[in-house]
């Protein structure tokens, strides 16, 4: 499993569309100014729309593992190996980007 | 959580991945609010023989630039709201006709309908020609005015033999 920053804050990255759509968190990544949804469409579940609502660049990785841990009564170690394992396969086709690294952050 | 959480990707789980006209208009939308094309598959034969079923067609953003008599667009279809991808068939300062080159006229469409301009179509895994008029004005011109009025010859040569051939097999002409 890719090694992450539990402190880093991440945010969507511009090259990204996404939208709710009829209930579905939708992703469109725009490679070279193209939303290609024939090769290119990814879609969320319910679980990973709740990890990508919280990634606003406000909370920690560590922060959102708590809290979801909370609201969800799981187990700490369960909750971040999810949020580990989901936040690092965004973070491998580029569709967020550390807060910190981002011009538009604050 | 009831499951953990999971980034489905079409390629790969195509089955569970569909998307309605409205999710696809939605989508182009969002798409060209960044300035950024919208490839997709087509679907239906209203456009036959220009676009086929199963074509991959990227539409563009107008940026500013009106599509011209004969250039195959896409609109938000004021009737039933889904996406449409036809050509346009008259032109006014604020509306135009569009039309299938296989099907009916939808009759006349208010610009603000408008979403983009189809600017490039792949068969099989290769574009066809399919001149951008934003890079070659004249050539776009020249090649949907002539393909728009092969395809209505051609429609009008086959509906001329289809009646001839009723006729000599003495078929009732309705």
């Amino acid at each position: 499993m890719q090694e992450l920053d539990m402190d880093a804050r991440y945010i969507p990255s511009g090259n990204i569309v996404a939208r709710v759509i009829e209930g579905e968190l939708i992703l469109v990544p725009l490679v070279s100014g193209i939303g290609d949804i024939d090769d290119e469409l990814f879609s969320v579940n319910e679980t990973g729309k709740v990890i990508w609502d919280r990634l606003d660049g406000k909370a920690s990785l560590a922060q959102i593992v708590q809290l979801l841990a909370d609201q969800y009564s799981v187990s700490l170690g369960e909750m971040e190996q999810d949020v580990r394992g989901f936040v690092g396969e965004l973070l491998k086709r580029k569709m967020i980007v550390d807060a910190r690294a981002s011009p538009a952050s604050s | 959580m009831p499951e953990p959480p999971l980034l489905r990707h079409k390629r790969y789980d195509a089955d569970e991945i569909a998307l309605s006209s409205a999710a696809l208009l939605e989508l182009l939308m969002a798409v060209h609010e960044k300035g950024a094309d919208f490839r997709f598959r087509a679907t239906g034969t209203s456009m036959y023989p220009t676009i086929r079923d199963g074509d991959i067609i990227t539409v563009s953003p107008l940026g500013g630039i009106k599509p011209g008599v004969y250039e195959v667009v896409a609109f938000r279809h004021p009737g039933n709201g889904k996406l449409v991808v036809h050509r346009v068939l008259a032109l006014s300062p604020d509306s135009f006709v569009a039309g299938g080159d296989n099907s009916q006229s939808d009759g006349t469409i208010p610009c603000s309908h408008l979403l983009g301009v189809v600017t490039k179509v792949e068969r099989n895994g290769s574009p066809l020609f399919w001149p951008d008029k934003r890079r070659y004005p004249f050539l776009a011109k020249v090649y949907f005015q002539t393909g728009y009025w092969y395809i209505t010859v051609r429609k009008r040569g086959y509906g001329m033999v289809l009646k001839l051939f009723r006729k000599r097999s003495g078929e009732t002409i309705p």
